[in-house]
């Protein structure tokens, strides 16, 4: 089933792979000039009178930009030019998986041939190998590339940061593959994900409910503040990406076609 | 040489008391039955809404249903390498082109024969590394029959194949369906085309709102029946002489006998000559008289 | 071999493949120890089902008119003079419908036998 899911997601894929590619590239070869940038804050900075300083607040970010290879990888790649996008891309990947065989009824020819679950497990967990390879991919590029420009990183700060990508990559995916099996239709399906995509960082908003905004998991906020992966959240995450998975299934087996 | 064998052992498709009712509360399909034998064409003839496709995605696991469906004796689930099944819509894979999509198949099914898939897209003229997206329906349709019939399938299910074909197309069709059988394949065959039917099935069934008013052979219609007109103010002694439907226009009634007493007894009140009814008139008496059951 | 299939005519089709047949056979066109077509070949041209070809032939074995012969096919075992009688059997039960009409319609039977006159002279 692999082959026939890549050729038909290979535009999408591509796409991302290319646009993930430029980021990183960018994000790559900027470093010098931030380094700068930064640095040339920095002694401006000193130069400030003190109450200027406290209104300015936690400057300390500044200082580890201009000096700090890992940092500038952390906190530029992992938590925001990879990071933000990565619902973005799991949302443009997944939502036509179901929702595009359905609305076209070329998925007949696989539901007669084969039985329900051979077809979803064929499609689902192609689709998670795509979904996480590319993440796992970009993921262990970040600190390769860096190396690669010469600057001093090494892999062990990815780690958490790969682990809460491929946690949030599972989940977002069983999010949005429920979207594409009950909608049935592919507009319908990417409008609802990007409802999501979009509505998601509000509710940082609300008291109480500031967890719900999974944004901040995906970004890696815990590790980049020193605390390594988010075990709570982690879990949280996965068992929802788990029941996810298991409604997916139910949910497909009792469609009717 | 084609011998119809006593089915003991597995029996291609076995229907019993098949109901559907959609969420919405359309009735499509109302108590059905219906038994395949082997290397035969069964006909599923009826008009348009008469139920045929509900039929089609119930056997095949579709849709949910009530009643037993069995296929070579067992649940569906258990034997989809041996059947195909080719829907209205004849939809594919429009990134793929005919060669990938033959590897693709033979990944997908154990019995797939790429060379004779090869064959047939040969035969149909289609080229091999174009993207099916820019096919005409004409050659989806023989896409996917190729596909279909390189499968080398036990049983087949086809629902209206021919439409939107011309006939040569049409023609090559059908012999294809033939040789099918010519193989010791069985086939399931929706349609409401009469001349078709005609031309290729063994048995048929005729379907209508829901219900299957009629299974047989073909040619045991010719040999059975016989249609008797008799004027609108005739006395109809449908107890005493019971027939097979009664279809009521204007200027006459048109009764669809099937014994000898109820033939000589309206034979002889007829208002014209008897029929021998071919499936056309067969199918217009039975369907019209559906409606006016008494 | 081009058999057309009357779809109007009562008979069944294997019964007009069966006549034809026989037809063929008295007119000569098939001589005796021929092959006759195999029964896919026949299918396709007068597009009827295989089954259905097959159920003639096996008729036509059954009432002696032609025998199945290890990969050959079916051949013919008859000749003209012996398949006379089974023919006109045949037509004679073609021949109940018109005459029936007749009957019911009041005509007698010398009229009748002058109707079968004119239609031999007529035909061609």
């Amino acid at each position: 089933m692999f082959y026939k899911e890549f050729a038909e997601a290979r535009f999408r894929l591509l796409l991302f792979w290319g646009l993930f590619a430029i980021f990183l590239l960018v994000t790559v070869a900027l470093r010098p000039f931030i380094g700068d940038l930064m640095g040339q804050m920095e002694s401006e900075l000193g130069n400030m009178p003190a109450f200027l300083k406290n209104l300015l607040g936690d400057i300390s970010g500044i200082s580890r930009l201009a000096n700090d290879d890992n940092w500038y990888l952390l906190s530029q790649w992992h938590a925001k030019n990879l990071g933000q996008f990565i619902p973005l891309f799991v949302l443009v990947f997944t939502f036509p998986v179901f929702a595009r065989e359905t609305d076209k009824k070329t998925i007949y020819f696989l539901l007669a041939r084969k039985n329900r679950s051979s077809v979803f497990s064929g499609k689902f967990w192609s689709g998670l190998v795509f979904v996480l390879g590319t993440l796992a991919f970009f993921s262990l590029m970040g600190p390769l590339a860096m190396k690669m420009g010469g600057y001093a990183v090494g892999f062990a700060g990815t780690m958490p940061f790969l682990f809460q990508q491929m946690v949030s990559g599972f989940f977002l995916y069983t999010l949005f593959t429920l979207f594409s099996i009950v909608l049935g239709d592919p507009v319908k399906a990417v409008i609802a994900g990007i409802v999501v995509v979009l509505g998601t960082p509000f509710f940082s908003m609300i008291p109480n409910l500031g967890f719900l905004n999974v944004y901040n998991y995906i970004t890696g906020i815990h590790p980049l503040g020193g605390k390594g992966v988010d075990i709570w959240y982690s879990l949280g995450l996965g068992a929802s990406g788990a029941f996810l998975l298991w409604l997916d299934w139910k949910l497909f087996a009792r469609k009717e076609f | 040489m084609l011998e119809r064998k006593l089915v003991e052992s597995q029996v291609p498709l076995h229907v019993k008391s098949l109901q559907k009712t959609y969420s919405n509360g359309v009735n499509a399909v109302r108590g059905v039955d219906l038994q395949l034998e082997e290397q035969q064409v069964h006909a599923l003839l009826g008009p348009n809404g008469a139920g045929k496709t509900t039929t089609i995605k119930s056997v095949l696991g579709f849709i949910r249903y009530e009643g037993d469906v069995k296929v070579f004796g067992q649940n569906i689930d258990r034997v989809r390498d041996r059947i195909a099944f080719v829907p209205e819509e004849k939809q594919f894979y429009d990134f793929l082109t005919p060669r990938k999509a033959l590897k693709w198949c033979q990944k997908l099914n154990p019995h797939f024969d790429p060379s004779r898939g090869m064959e047939f897209f040969a035969h149909f003229s289609l080229p091999l590394d174009k993207k099916i997206k820019s096919f005409s329906h004409g050659m989806k349709t023989s896409l996917y029959l190729s596909l279909t019939f390189a499968q080398q399938a036990d049983l087949y299910i086809f629902d209206e194949p021919t439409w939107g074909l011309d006939p040569i197309k049409r023609d090559d069709v059908l012999q294809m369906v033939r040789d099918r059988v010519i193989d010791g394949k069985t086939v399931l065959y929706t349609s409401h085309i009469i001349p078709e039917v005609q031309q290729i099935a063994d048995k048929v069934s005729i379907m209508a709102n829901g219900k299957i008013l009629f299974t047989g052979f073909l040619d045991e219609i010719k040999e059975r029946f016989r249609i008797v007109i008799v004027s609108p103010e005739a006395r109809l002694d449908l107890q005493q002489y019971p027939v097979m439907a009664v279809a009521r226009s204007r200027d006459q009634v048109s009764l669809l006998t099937d014994t000898d007493e109820s033939f000589e007894h309206f034979n002889r009140i007829s208002i014209s000559e008897p029929l021998v009814p071919g499936l056309e008139e067969f199918f217009q008496v039975l369907i019209r008289g559906d409606r006016h059951v008494l | 071999m081009w058999i057309q299939i009357d779809l109007r005519s009562p008979l069944p089709a294997y019964q007009q493949i069966k006549v034809k047949i026989k037809q063929a056979i008295l007119k000569e066109e098939l001589r005796q120890d021929q092959t006759l077509p195999s029964i896919r070949e026949m299918a396709q041209n007068i597009r009827v089902n295989p089954n259905t070809v097959a159920r003639s032939y096996r008729e036509l074995e059954a009432e002696g008119v032609i025998m199945a012969r290890q990969g050959v096919g079916y051949i013919v075992v008859v000749n003209p003079g012996e398949i006379r009688e089974n023919f006109l059997q045949d037509i004679r039960e073609q021949l109940m419908i018109p005459i029936r009409q007749m009957k019911r319609s009041g005509i007698e039977e010398e009229e009748c036998i002058e109707v079968v006159k004119k239609c031999w002279k007529e035909s061609s």
